[in-house]
C-alpha cells in the first residue's frame, strides 16, 4: 500500500511487488549504516551542524 | 427571548458540550501515535479497523512539530503512557526512544521476512517502507551526459551556486547529515559540509521546497526524498531521479525506513500487538 500513490515508499522486502516508478534494492546499492553509532553521537553532531548553519 | 437570556443559554450549551467531550467514556480501542503523513496512514488504519473491528485512536504530528512532537510526548508520558503503538516516518528518533526505555520489545511474526538490517536486534522496532535520499535533477538544465552520479558532484565548481541541500537541522536531511559522519568519518563529513558552503550551494528549508526549486530551475540538482521527487514528477515537471554513489567504492544510496514500535506500558498491549502485526505486514508495504 505504501509503495503506491504519491508516497512512493520503497518496500524493504525485495519480494514485494511495486509499481514501475518505485525502484530500490536490490536494483541499486543501499548505503550500509551503523545506526547505533549514528544515534550514539547524534547530539554532538547536531550541535556541530547547528553551529555550521546558524 | 431576550438577548441576555439567549447568550446565557448558549454559553451553558457550549460548557455542557465541552464537559461531555471530556467525561464521555472513550471508545475502546488501540491508540497510535503516528508521525507518518496522514494521507498515507489513514487508509491503512481504516483498513485495520474494517478487518479487525478494533477502533484506532489516532494522534498525528502537526506540520509544525513534524517528526518530533510525538517523540517528545512519548518521552513525557513515559511514566503513564497513553499510546500503544508508535509509527514514525524515519528511524533516528525511534532508536533514541528505544534506548531511553520508552518502547517495548515485540517480535511480530508478520515481520519474519523483513531483512535484519531493518529490524532492531532486540525487536524494539521494525522498519518498513523506506524513502531513499536521491538526487533530483532538472532535465532542462542538466543534459543526460552531465547528470550527477555522486554526492561529491555538489562540490563540483562547474555547478557553483546551482546545487541544493536542505539545511541539515531537521527531518531526513538531519538524519542524512548525521549518517555521513558515521559512513564517511567525521573529518570527511565536515569537509563535505564545508565544500557545500564554498560551492555556494543553496539551502532550502525542506525537501519539498528543494524539489520545487529544482523543478522550477532555481537549482540544477540537489538531494531530496523519493516521495518529494514523486510529487513534482506527478505535476509534469522536467525532473529526473539519480540514485547516487553506485560506483564501485561509493557509499551507496541512503534508505530511511518508516519504523513501527510497541509503546512500553501502553494501556492495551494486546491490541497494540495486533496493530503492529498489521502495520509490518507485507500487504502494507
Amino acid at each position: 500500500m505504501l509503495a503506491h500513490g504519491d508516497g512512493a515508499q520503497i518496500p524493504v522486502r525485495a519480494a514485494v511487488k511495486r509499481p514501475g516508478n518505485v525502484v530500490g534494492p536490490p536494483t541499486y546499492r543501499a548505503m550500509e549504516v551503523d545506526w547505533d553509532d549514528v544515534v550514539a553521537h547524534f547530539d554532538e553532531r547536531l550541535k556541530e551542524l547547528e553551529a555550521l548553519w546558524r | 427571548m431576550k438577548p441576555k437570556a439567549f447568550l446565557t443559554l448558549a454559553a451553558a450549551a457550549v460548557i455542557a458540550l465541552i464537559a461531555a467531550a471530556f467525561l464521555w467514556p472513550q471508545k475502546e480501542g488501540v491508540t497510535i501515535y503516528c508521525a507518518a503523513d496522514e494521507g498515507h496512514a489513514i487508509p491503512i488504519l481504516d483498513a485495520f479497523e474494517r478487518e479487525t473491528g478494533i477502533y484506532v485512536h489516532r494522534n498525528f504530528d502537526t506540520e509544525a512539530d513534524k517528526t518530533v512532537g510525538l517523540v517528545q510526548r512519548l518521552r513525557e508520558e513515559r511514566g503513564n503512557p497513553r499510546g500503544d503503538v508508535f509509527w514514525h516516518n524515519e528511524i533516528m528518533h525511534t532508536i533514541r526512544l528505544a534506548r531511553e526505555g520508552v518502547l517495548a520489545s515485540y517480535d511480530s511474526p508478520q515481520a519474519a521476512d523483513i531483512p535484519e538490517t531493518f529490524r532492531d536486534p532486540g525487536r524494539m522496532w521494525t522498519g518498513i517502507a523506506a524513502r531513499a535520499r536521491i538526487l533530483i535533477v532538472n532535465t532542462e538544465l542538466v543534459g543526460e551526459d552531465e547528470r550527477p552520479t555522486s554526492m561529491n558532484d555538489l562540490l563540483d565548481a562547474k555547478w557553483r551556486g546551482r546545487t541544493a541541500f536542505v539545511r541539515p537541522l531537521t527531518g531526513t536531511t538531519l538524519t542524512h547529515a548525521t549518517v555521513l559522519y558515521t559512513v564517511l568519518g567525521a573529518d570527511k563529513a565536515r569537509a563535505w559540509f564545508r565544500g557545500l558552503r564554498e560551492n555556494e550551494t543553496l539551502f532550502p528549508s525542506g525537501n519539498a521546497p528543494l524539489a520545487r526549486s529544482v523543478a522550477g530551475g532555481q537549482a540544477a540538482f540537489g538531494f531530496t526524498d523519493t516521495d518529494d521527487y514523486e510529487k513534482v514528477l506527478a505535476d509534469g515537471r522536467p525532473v529526473a531521479r539519480v540514485y547516487p554513489d553506485q560506483a564501485e567504492g561509493g557509499v551507496g544510496t541512503l534508505l530511511i525506513p518508516n519504523t513501527i514500535a510497541l509503546v512500553k506500558g501502553g494501556p492495551r498491549p494486546d491490541l497494540g500487538k495486533k496493530l503492529v502485526d498489521f502495520l509490518v505486514s507485507k500487504r502494507v508495504e
